[in-house]
């Protein structure tokens, strides 16, 4: 798994690419940290996550806790068929705002 | 540092060099002059480290060496030799060919000497004590293993009103998913099937008090609680007392064989799935998908009445619950099984097998089918009504909660 960052409007997007697993999930988390400390609002690019499993699940959930808690948000953007499975069954649309388009993602942070 | 130290040179000069060297360094030089009396003194010695002349008359450092490892596999050897000055590829590959072996150049320099043996004799305690650990480590799981297997219910379990069969499969040697059945009063039974993110010792401990945390939550309520007040206090108490960074997805199930009802409430697991034998066909009990989020994620999450499920079934229904291990391995393409493939396999076996034949049935068909890269732990479970009249024999209800 790697990633790449970068602003766009104020809203800092993480392309997650490859798989997100138990083996990385560190990874992720620290990068978060680190970029969390001035920023809030997030937008994960899953367009090239090829793979989550539950322990990858559960850090982008720690992701948006923590978001959350410091008043911002994470949205997700463009989910694959494989990972979109978890993310049904898990129902974590009851707590993402999931977009198919990574624009209309980035764009509901101004609409809030 | 108190070493024991073998030293192996046909020149007796070289030997009471080594061993003047060496005297006021805390190491203990056993000399010999010959390969077959080093061999005696191996087997009868527990040595830290040796030293090896490569030239000998008769048997060579390097056949000595051969013969020491039958011994001792991972004694440190440090060959002391004059011959590496003229580079010798050979020669470096001889003694680069063991792990465990270091060389020296003659006339030694006493300082480098003691350094060296103090490091190798060292290098080879810390991987001693880090194969004790993991030795010690493996022992804790394979021990941890054999609880979580007393804590499921047996492979096959017939009660007055249920005959239950299930497959259980820890993807390492404990797994982080878990079930277990519970009997409320006459012809009422608990279903709670669970897997925690993650594998590992860590996943099976937190499944561990889990399954205690569920008793006591049905315990209090007099097996009278409702699905979603269930997820709600299980929730509470994972949140504040267990979770930390941590979630589970569960489903909770009454099965009613009182009146053949069903209800259950799935936290972001997959769904109950019923076959149904008049129609031949396999039902997802869950089509529109009702439920909440898994537990762990948001303490103050309200599961909702409403969320739950409630189905009538028939006598002769089967029922599945399962982990998404099972849909979710893969063939070498990386293509996985999905839900919609595990729901044709089911539907093709469940006509013609005896319920409690029906999960090994599938786990024995999916590597036939290409299906046989399972990263996650495996939990298939095949719930079937039985007639009272035809009750034959029990065993027991691993942690029956008799009212």
């Amino acid at each position: 798994m790697h990633f790449e960052y970068y602003d766009k409007d104020g809203i800092v997007v993480i392309q997650i690419k490859g798989r997100l697993d138990a083996g990385n999930v560190a990874a992720l988390k620290s990068k978060y940290r680190e970029l969390s400390v001035n920023k809030h609002n997030f937008v994960f690019d899953l367009s090239e996550m090829e793979y989550v499993d539950s322990t990858g699940l559960g850090s982008i959930v720690s992701c948006l806790k923590s978001a959350t808690e410091a008043g911002g948000d994470v949205k997700l953007a463009c989910l694959k068929d494989k990972p979109r499975m978890i993310f049904e069954i898990t129902r974590a649309y009851k707590i993402f705002d999931i977009f198919d388009d990574l624009d209309a993602a980035i764009e509901a942070f101004t609409i809030q | 540092m108190d070493i024991k130290l073998l030293a192996v040179d046909d020149e007796k000069f070289n030997l009471l060099l080594l061993q003047e060297a060496l005297k006021n360094e805390g190491v203990e030089v056993n000399p010999c002059s010959s390969a077959d009396k080093a061999l005696e003194l191996i087997k009868n010695n527990n040595f830290d480290v040796a030293l090896l002349d490569v030239i000998m008359p008769g048997i060579d450092g390097f056949e000595l060496r051969k013969l020491i490892r039958e011994y001792d596999p991972r004694l440190p050897i440090i060959y002391l030799t004059a011959i590496v000055d003229t580079i010798d590829n050979d020669l470096i590959e001889k003694i680069s060919e063991d792990k465990f072996t270091y060389y020296m150049k003659k006339p030694f320099v006493r300082d480098e000497l003691v350094r060296q043996i103090k490091n190798a004799v060292e290098s080879r305690r810390s991987e001693d004590q880090t194969h004790q650990y993991y030795s010690g480590l493996e022992k804790d799981l394979s021990l941890a293993s054999e609880v979580q297997r007393l804590l499921i219910p047996d492979w096959i379990v017939l009660e007055d009103d249920i005959l239950i069969s299930s497959i259980y499969e820890p993807s390492k040697k404990v797994s982080g998913d878990m079930f277990d059945i519970i009997k409320l009063g006459p012809g009422k039974y608990f279903l709670f099937i669970g897997d925690i993110a993650g594998h590992g010792i860590q996943a099976a401990l937190y499944m561990s008090a889990v399954q205690s945390v569920i008793k006591m939550i049905i315990g209090l309520g007099n097996g009278k609680i409702a699905t979603h007040e269930i997820l709600n206090r299980l929730n509470w108490i994972f949140c504040t007392e267990l979770g930390q960074d941590n979630y589970m997805t569960c489903i909770v199930a009454i099965f009613d064989f009182n009146c053949n009802h069903l209800e259950f409430f799935s936290a972001g697991h997959p769904s109950i799935f019923e076959f149904n034998n008049e129609s031949g066909k396999i039902n997802v009990l869950n089509p529109k998908n009702k439920g909440g989020i898994p537990v762990g994620w948001d303490k103050n999450y309200e599961y909702h009445e409403g969320d739950s499920v409630s189905v009538s079934f028939r006598d002769d229904s089967i029922f599945f619950a399962s982990t998404d291990g099972s849909f979710e391995i893969t063939n070498q393409k990386d293509e996985m099984l999905g839900i919609e493939k595990m729901l044709q396999l089911l539907e093709s076996i469940a006509p013609s097998q005896e319920s409690p034949v029906i999960p090994y049935r599938v786990r024995e068909a999916l590597p036939q089918m290409g299906y046989d890269v399972a990263e996650d732990d495996i939990c298939i479970i095949s719930i079937k009504r039985v007639q009272r009249n035809q009750a034959d024999g029990t065993k027991r209800l691993s942690n029956a909660f008799l009212r």
